[in-house]
């Protein structure tokens, strides 16, 4: 009997989804190409099974950074399941999933507007038939969006709900729970609430810890937001170790300009600043350079590093140089985020200050 | 009369809950500015007080 070549690419997308659990990206991407070009040529471009692989596809390329590629996948499995029915349910889920991971690969590129308007059309397809566990992912993409808008009260009203619901389906200690207070000590983070962030921090990295080895991605991920949070409480010789370790391992596995390497080598820069404020300027700029090949220049992540770039130009009494880093950063996060977002807010009270139109006569 | 029939997409592939996303945190420093004295700003240099938050 012919093997049905659909059924192999039902087994290669299992594959990737194993691979994609186990943090291996490339080995993700590979497979789910593989499986992609089988159901074009068996199923049909149209078909939900090639808009589900596109979805892992363009989720796995974000993971590696690669937004641009990633969302022409996306885009093209959210038209797939457009154009299909929403019934029976598994088609709703496609549809849902696909409209999450496009929000979400919007919101990796800085363009928080657009990702939020397809999650809320996604919340009105989606409320009136799943159930509280089943909106997590789409309460969580909402939240790590508001959060990096600025918009804490909104991160807070999310993960709330997304913190409700996993506690009631699965208690208060699943392994589930760790990426909620994972991104609930980086909303306190941002709010300035250290004591809690730390608190939040720990309690994320305590969970993973229980289930996965040492060496395991999500714990040294823990680690390194951990160690953010020590460096904002002043704790550096805690958190220089934690941000060195995490600098070494996602270097090793997706090379310099990958998201995770730039904000720990950012947060470590914020380490030096206090002991070597020459040492940090020349880190901050390696990555600011790095974040505007991976990122382009007007994302809200180069801001953020203007914006410390900028305050050791201050501490140095350059304030030509402060200012016109600090006016490029309120250039990109205006229009972008609340007036409430740390970075704004805080190149918004030096400008007030120094002014954004006075003569400039030096430039990073 | 004849009716059209649309058949129902079957989806074989695994449909998952799909994962949670993480947010990150960064350092946020405060460029430290001469504090603004009454009737207008300041280029004083020297009154610049460092802070890195």
């Amino acid at each position: 009997m012919t093997p049905d070549p659909v059924d192999e690419a039902v087994a290669l997308h299992d594959l990737a989804l194993s691979a994609w659990d186990e943090h291996r990206y490339p080995r993700s991407i590979d497979l789910c190409r593989r499986a992609l070009g089988i159901l074009e040529a068996h199923a049909g471009a149209g078909s939900p099974d090639t808009a589900n692989v596109l979805t892992l596809l363009g989720s796995a390329l974000d993971e590696l950074g690669k937004h641009a590629a990633a969302e022409a996948y996306h885009r093209r499995a959210t038209a797939v399941m457009a154009a299909l029915p929403s019934r029976p349910e598994v088609l709703l889920r496609l549809r849902v999933q696909a409209t999450v991971a496009l929000a979400g690969n919007l919101r990796r590129q800085g363009r928080y507007a657009a990702a939020e308007r397809l999650l809320r059309a996604a919340c009105d397809d989606a409320a009136p038939r799943f159930t509280d566990l089943e909106l997590v992912p789409l309460r969580n993409e909402l939240g790590v969006l508001y959060k990096f808008a600025g918009r804490h009260d909104d991160a807070q009203a999310q993960y709330t709900a997304v913190r409700t619901a996993l506690e009631a389906a699965h208690g208060p200690d699943h392994p589930a729970l760790a990426a909620v207070w994972h991104n609930l000590a980086g909303l306190a983070h941002s709010r300035g609430d250290l004591t809690a962030g730390e608190a939040y921090a720990r309690r994320s990295l305590a969970l993973h810890r229980a289930c996965l080895p040492p060496g395991h991605p999500a714990v040294v991920a823990d680690e390194a937001h951990l160690a953010a949070i020590l460096q904002a409480r002043g704790e550096p010789a805690e958190a220089e170790p934690l941000l060195r370790r995490a600098i070494a391992y996602f270097t090793a596995r997706h090379g310099p300009d990958h998201p995770d390497v730039l904000t720990n080598r950012h947060n470590l820069a914020a380490v030096l600043a206090a002991r070597d404020p020459a040492a940090a300027a020349a880190l901050y700029t390696v990555v600011l350079a790095g974040k505007r090949r991976t990122y382009g220049a007007s994302h809200p992540e180069v801001a953020l590093t203007l914006t410390n770039l900028a305050a050791l130009a201050a501490a140095r009494d350059d304030h030509d140089t402060a200012r016109t880093l600090a006016v490029e950063a309120h250039r990109i996060l205006a229009p972008q985020v609340a007036a409430t977002h740390p970075a704004l807010a805080s190149v918004t009270a030096y400008l007030t200050v120094r002014g954004a139109d006075q003569p400039v006569g030096a430039a990073a | 009369m004849q009716r059209s029939v649309v058949a129902t997409p079957v989806v074989r592939t695994q449909v998952r809950g799909g994962g949670l996303a993480t947010n990150h945190s960064q350092a946020v420093a405060t460029p430290a500015a001469p504090a603004l004295p009454a009737g207008g700003l300041t280029t004083n240099h020297s009154q610049a007080v460092a802070r890195i938050a």
